[in-house]
């Protein structure tokens, strides 16, 4: 602080202020600093000054236009021989102290040369992406259905009928077919059937036989009930791991089988149980690798 | 053959709503003389700018009609515009089409016909406005702050620092304000003194600041960059190159202990010759010529008891007011508040007992440098109260009394919370009867929750009275949040009263040309696009005198005061607004009737010529001597009677 | 010479002779002239919550009596006076009213015009009157009588229509008792209500409450206590035993109408002013 008493005249610049925002204290702050005869550098990370202000409508107590009150500030920070506005630019370094500072911005590149664009608005109006959403409007499901998918559902929704108390009857049929419950024609199910999602979602996760992820072409079901489980069935299952390398709930890679266990099928005469698809087996722990070639063979038979 | 260029803003739907902007626009360019017409959303923006720009170019305007809000909101910007278009700015006319046609009217055919009308009689005006030019006035880049509390010390030190020269003029005898009262500051429990003295040294001893403590503004004269202001320096009685600050005097005083000590809130007591408080600044004595003997009966005692105890021989009886002239080129006011004066809120009791007491009252008990040393005393009988209970919002949001907040009494009751407990330790209980706990500051949420867990009783609601029992104060308070009535026998009351203007507001207004706003505070020209300025340019305000408010808002507003100011001080001239008043000086009959009715005393008869002048630094336009001339002498430049009869017709 | 009309309303000429018979003496003493009018009826108070049209009819109709003889009102009791003031209120700001009333007023060839003033007993003597000329008369002054004040709620409140005095710090009684030498003293309690507007419903509060006031002014050492309204000093006076009851003291409080006191100090024969009503030990006051 110099004990000086300085000398003032308009036109002496005594060094130049960096404005880092460009909201309306930023504004405030610029207008007053170069109407006292300071160079301003005017920051702003957005491509315009502004702030929040302009987003408003009207401003409290007295009801004012925000905007109103504003572009006045805009306009004269904006022709301000002593202000230099830089925008879309952020803050890279400060170096230097109070009265000596060197500080290095980061300029983004806009696309367009500032010095030409004349603010007219029609590369605006002709951009392709122009009508992208800013915001998240109401999807409708059906578009996320492949054409077929969708005529299979109207026939499945038409024959059990187009009203919430469907849903399980709806939701089975689409079990059946797809051998699980696509994401896509749940949404869709909740939209026609007129069910919030979160209430199709809490049906599907609630019965075991609906399943959310790809079933495989075939079902395993080692039944681990207290006959079979002393018989044998633990290692009954950890052999079909081993081999299919999956866990129960999980479906084969090549998408054959999936994995599951149940707690008694009431065949514990045949047990250790496997139930193919529908139709039981007894395998033992040493006869898994067998078993499972016999019927991976006969499904290829079939295909 | 005029130019004319009508420009109709839709301001987003504030016009367009109402008014059918495309018709108007189409009305518009038919009109003899207006050779081009256009609209546009907001003509204030950058776009707009440049529409108007680009038309003055295309079509060679002489003229500019924007019909648009009101002037007083972008006169000044669309006048840029037009000069930088490179027409005259003062064949700008502003035609408004929002506040005086859109907002004012529903019927949207009948809106649009009265813009029609408006916009014809602006373009009938504009045909006939002249080109003025502006004058410009050199700037005086001294500065005055009028109040010394922490605004206006902070706005001195702001300005001194950035090189230019301030008067700092006091009323009380010394710096500091109120803030000098407190102890501690919420929320970040600062010792208020700690925070304030190094900022009170700073001031006395910057070579860019003139301290004058003991005075009063008596009159001011001339206008925005030339300001002569009149100072009243009162008499201390006390050669301050002498005085050493010893108190010497004030220990001798033979009133001492006698007189109510204004520093104290009345609290403690003090001698007709005092020291104002321990760190004043300047740390001179000063002796009260309303009390002493001397002064007032010509005798005490054999010798005046000071004068014989004063080792430096400072005492002067002969000290007479003097008056002072200072030039400055913009004033800065920070002259305070008060509290509200209670007394006359009977039902709180505190003319009716010494243990009902205020916030600042409290404070002092608190204080170390205070009448109890920092004791907490009960007035009545000097003994630690056993209970405290502090009534919030007295004569605060009430219609019969102040409707506003006063914005800081929650947060001083917490605090307040605090330091009881520091002194008083867990024994004592504090109850606090409150209507809304507003801690919206920075930090407050943080210090409110950090002072619930030192146990205060708190009930939401207003007692409605405090009864004095003699031996204790008893409260009846009904608990919103419990539903349930509460009667708390209590020995100290505290009441949190309400910040109002100083009683001398309503002159001091009045002598600056200031202008208070319904609350008696000093009005801001815009509370969002001018905080800090008056409507006298030139003039600013800032601290409690334009609001209540904390420290923190305080000692910004004081910079942004600063700031404002030094856009004035930092130039060597200014430009002088040419829409003011003139005189036709062959018609002038020297009357000097236009003299009597200037409300801003711009007008003169000069002895010689005899002829009526005017002061265009002062001359505001507001038209009173254009009326009040008999010989239609006076006239207002671009506001002249033919233009005006001109737009008359073209409305009819 | 003032002329006024004297509205008694309900309770003063049925039970509380005293008010009446104190004021009828001492009020010719102030060159008051007393005009009784036929035809009074109830003011309405007591309906209030209940038909508040039919308070404002019978209100407007004891003022447009008095009107018609062209004088000024004096309601001596603050519940009346509170009424008619309120609806002289209502109908000088409410045209509609107005028309409204008077159309009922009609069939009794009654018109409220607004001309009339209603006035209390403090309106009479502190601001028509003036101290100056109540401590002139004064013959036996109350020398050192220290008197606990009860202004009652009626007479004070509701502040925002304007009452005869301060409803937070009225002091127009005091006043009155300093001229004619006595020495009114504050006490906690002074703005308390009487309660008597509970009796119909919650009898034993409403007796309590008049029990601990003036338990309060007994403790506190009072020689007398003073009360303007009928209905205040019917608990004060008239229930000061039972009401001593619920607070389990015995209460021997002596309780005047302050017309009584002023006609004492004037020098009045204690007869005249139906002193041998006061069922409070008023004897206890000697005054020469």
């Amino acid at each position: 602080m110099s004990n000086e008493k300085k000398s003032l005249t308009s036109t002496t610049k005594h060094g130049s202020v960096l404005v880092i925002g460009g909201g309306i204290a930023g504004i405030q702050s610029a207008l007053d600093l170069a109407d006292s005869g300071f160079k301003v550098y005017l920051v702003e990370s957005k491509p315009s000054i502004g702030g929040v202000m302009p987003q408003l409508d009207k401003t409290f107590p007295t009801n004012d236009c925000a905007m109103c009150i504003l572009a006045p500030k805009l306009v004269a920070t904006g022709r301000h021989p002593n202000i230099q506005l830089v925008t879309y630019s952020d803050l890279k370094k400060i170096e230097g102290e109070s009265g000596n500072f060197l500080v290095t911005i980061n300029k983004r590149a806009r696309s367009v040369d500032e010095s030409l664009c004349n603010g007219c608005g029609l590369c605006v109006e002709n951009c392709l992406v122009r009508f992208k959403p800013q915001k998240p409007t109401k999807h409708d499901a059906k578009k996320d259905l492949a054409k077929n998918d969708l005529e299979i559902v109207d026939k499945i929704i038409t024959t059990y009928g187009k009203e919430p108390a469907s849903l399980i009857p709806v939701m089975q049929a689409i079990n059946e077919h797809y051998k699980y419950l696509p994401k896509n024609i749940l949404a869709y199910i909740a939209q026609e059937l007129e069910i919030p999602f979160s209430q199709v979602y809490h049906v599907a996760t609630f019965y075991t036989s609906f399943s959310l992820k790809p079933r495989g072409k075939h079902t395993l079901r080692v039944c681990m009930g207290t006959a079979c489980h002393v018989r044998g069935s633990p290692r009954v299952l950890d052999e079909i791991k081993r081999h299919l390398k999956i866990e129960p709930g999980e479906t084969t890679e090549d998408g054959l089988f999936t994995l599951e266990t149940v707690n008694c099928l009431g065949a514990c005469a045949l047990g250790p149980v496997v139930v193919v698809d529908d139709e039981y087996y007894p395998v033992s722990p040493s006869k898994v690798e067998d078993f499972l070639k016999k019927i991976t063979k006969e499904d290829e038979l079939i295909a | 053959m005029r130019r004319i260029g009508v420009f109709v803003c839709h301001c987003g739907i504030n016009i367009a709503q109402n008014v059918d902007v495309e018709a108007l626009t189409k009305y518009a360019s038919h009109l003899n003389g207006v050779v081009v017409s256009k609209n546009y959303k907001y003509m204030c923006s950058d776009v707009g700018a440049n529409l108007i720009k680009d038309a003055i170019k295309e079509h060679k305007l002489d003229g500019v009609v924007v019909a648009s809000c009101s002037p007083r909101m972008h006169e000044h910007t669309f006048r840029q515009v037009v000069t930088d278009g490179g027409v005259n700015p003062y064949r700008l006319e502003i035609v408004n089409i929002r506040e005086h046609c859109s907002w004012a009217h529903n019927d949207r055919q009948k809106a649009t016909e009265k813009a029609k009308s408006l916009i014809r009689s602006g373009v009938a005006k504009a045909k006939l406005l002249e080109p003025l030019q502006s004058s410009t006035i050199k700037v005086n880049p001294d500065a005055m702050v009028i109040g010394a509390g922490i605004a206006g010390i902070q706005a001195s030190l702001d300005l001194a620092n950035e090189g230019f020269k301030v008067y700092l003029i006091e009323k009380e005898p010394s710096i500091g304000g109120r803030m000098s009262q407190l102890d501690k500051t919420f929320p970040t429990l600062d010792c208020s003194s700690c925070i304030l003295t190094p900022k009170m040294m700073e001031v006395a001893n910057h070579p860019n600041i003139t301290l004058h403590t003991y005075s009063e503004v008596s009159g001011i004269e001339g206008s925005i960059g030339n300001y002569t202001v009149k100072i009243k320096k009162k008499p201390r009685y006390v050669d301050l190159s002498k005085c050493t600050g010893c108190s010497d005097c004030a220990t001798a005083c033979r009133l001492k202990g006698r007189i109510p000590n204004e520093f104290d809130m009345g609290m403690g007591k003090r001698g007709a010759a005092y020291m104002p408080f321990p760190q004043a600044v300047p740390l001179k004595a000063l002796i009260d010529d309303k009390t002493c003997l001397f002064l007032t009966r010509g005798k005490c005692g054999d010798k005046p008891a000071c004068a014989e105890a004063c080792q430096q021989k400072a005492i002067n009886f002969e000290q007479k007011e003097e008056t002072i002239d200072l030039k400055v080129g913009a004033i800065i006011i920070a002259t305070g508040y008060d509290p509200l004066n209670t007394e006359k809120l009977y039902e709180y009791g505190y003319a009716l007992s010494p243990d009902v007491i205020t916030t600042l009252e409290l404070e002092r008990l608190i204080s170390s440098s205070g009448p109890t040393k920092g004791e907490i005393l009960r007035p009545s009988d000097q003994q630690k109260p056993k209970s405290i209970t502090f009534i919030l919002c007295v004569g605060s949001r009430d219609e019969t009394q102040c409707t506003w907040c006063c914005r800081i009494g929650c947060m001083s009751a917490l605090k307040h919370v605090y330091l009881l407990r520091e002194k008083l330790g867990e024994d004592v209980e504090i109850n606090i009867c409150y209507t809304d706990i507003r801690s919206y500051g920075k930090g407050y949420e943080e210090f409110y929750r950090k002072i619930r867990g030192h146990k205060a009783n708190m009930f939401r609601g207003r007692p409605s009275e405090v009864r004095n029992m003699g031996a204790y104060q008893k409260v009846d308070i009904f608990d919103t949040t419990t539903n349930k009535l509460f009667e708390i026998k209590t020995d100290l009351i505290v009441l949190v009263p309400e910040l109002v203007p100083r009683p001398d507001a309503a002159d001091f207004a009045r002598l600056m040309h200031l202008t208070q706003s319904g609350d008696g505070f000093f009005l801001e020209a815009h509370p969002k696009l001018r905080p800090m300025d008056t409507f006298v340019n030139g003039i600013f305000i800032a601290g409690c005198c334009q609001g209540p408010k904390d420290i923190q808002d305080t000692v910004s507003q004081a910079s942004g005061a600063a700031s404002r100011a030094a856009c004035i001080l930092s130039k060597k001239e200014l430009q002088i607004d040419p829409l003011i008043a003139s005189v036709d000086e062959e018609v002038c009959t020297g009357c000097g009737l236009c003299v009597e009715v200037c409300p801003y005393e711009a007008r003169i008869l000069n002895e010689k010529t005899k002829i009526a002048e005017v002061n265009g630094a002062l001359c505001m336009g507001c038209g009173a001597c254009i009326v009040a001339c008999p010989s239609n002498a006076s006239i207002h430049k671009n506001f002249t009677k033919k233009q005006l009869l001109n737009m008359i017709d073209d409305i009819m | 010479m003032k002329k006024y009309a004297l509205y008694p309303g309900c309770v003063i000429p049925t039970e509380q002779y005293a008010y009446e018979l104190s004021i009828r003496e001492i009020l010719p003493l102030l060159d008051i002239k007393l005009v009784d009018l036929k035809g009074f009826s109830c003011c309405g108070e007591p309906m209030k919550s209940v038909n508040q049209m039919l308070t404002i009819s019978l209100s407007a109709r004891n003022i447009a009596i008095a009107e018609a003889e062209n004088l000024d009102v004096f309601a001596p009791c603050p519940m009346c006076h509170l009424a008619m003031s309120e609806c002289k209120r209502i109908l000088d700001s409410d045209e509609k009213t107005k028309e409204r009333i008077n159309s009922f007023l009609a069939d009794e060839n009654l018109k409220y015009t607004g001309k009339s003033k209603i006035l209390s007993i403090l309106d009479i003597l502190y601001d028509d009157e003036g101290l100056k000329k109540i401590s002139g008369l004064v013959k036996k002054p109350l020398k050192d009588v220290k008197i606990a004040v009860h202004y009652g709620c009626h007479l004070i409140r509701p502040s925002e229509i304007g009452r005869p005095d301060n409803s937070e710090n009225p002091q127009k009684i005091e006043q009155i008792l300093k001229a004619i030498g006595a020495k009114p003293a504050s006490y906690p309690e002074k703005l308390d209500c009487c309660g008597g507007l509970l009796t119909t419903n919650l009898p034993e509060t409403a007796l309590t409450k008049t029990g601990q006031k003036l338990q309060a002014v007994q403790q506190q050492g009072f020689d007398a206590f003073v009360d303007v309204c009928p209905w205040c000093h019917r608990q004060y006076d008239s229930k000061q035993t039972k009401a001593g009851e619920t607070v389990a003291t015995k209460l021997e409080v002596p309780v005047f109408y302050l017309t009584q006191l002023i006609g004492l100090a004037f020098g009045v024969k204690k007869e005249k002013l139906g002193l041998e009503f006061n069922l409070s030990p008023v004897d206890k006051l000697k005054i020469d």
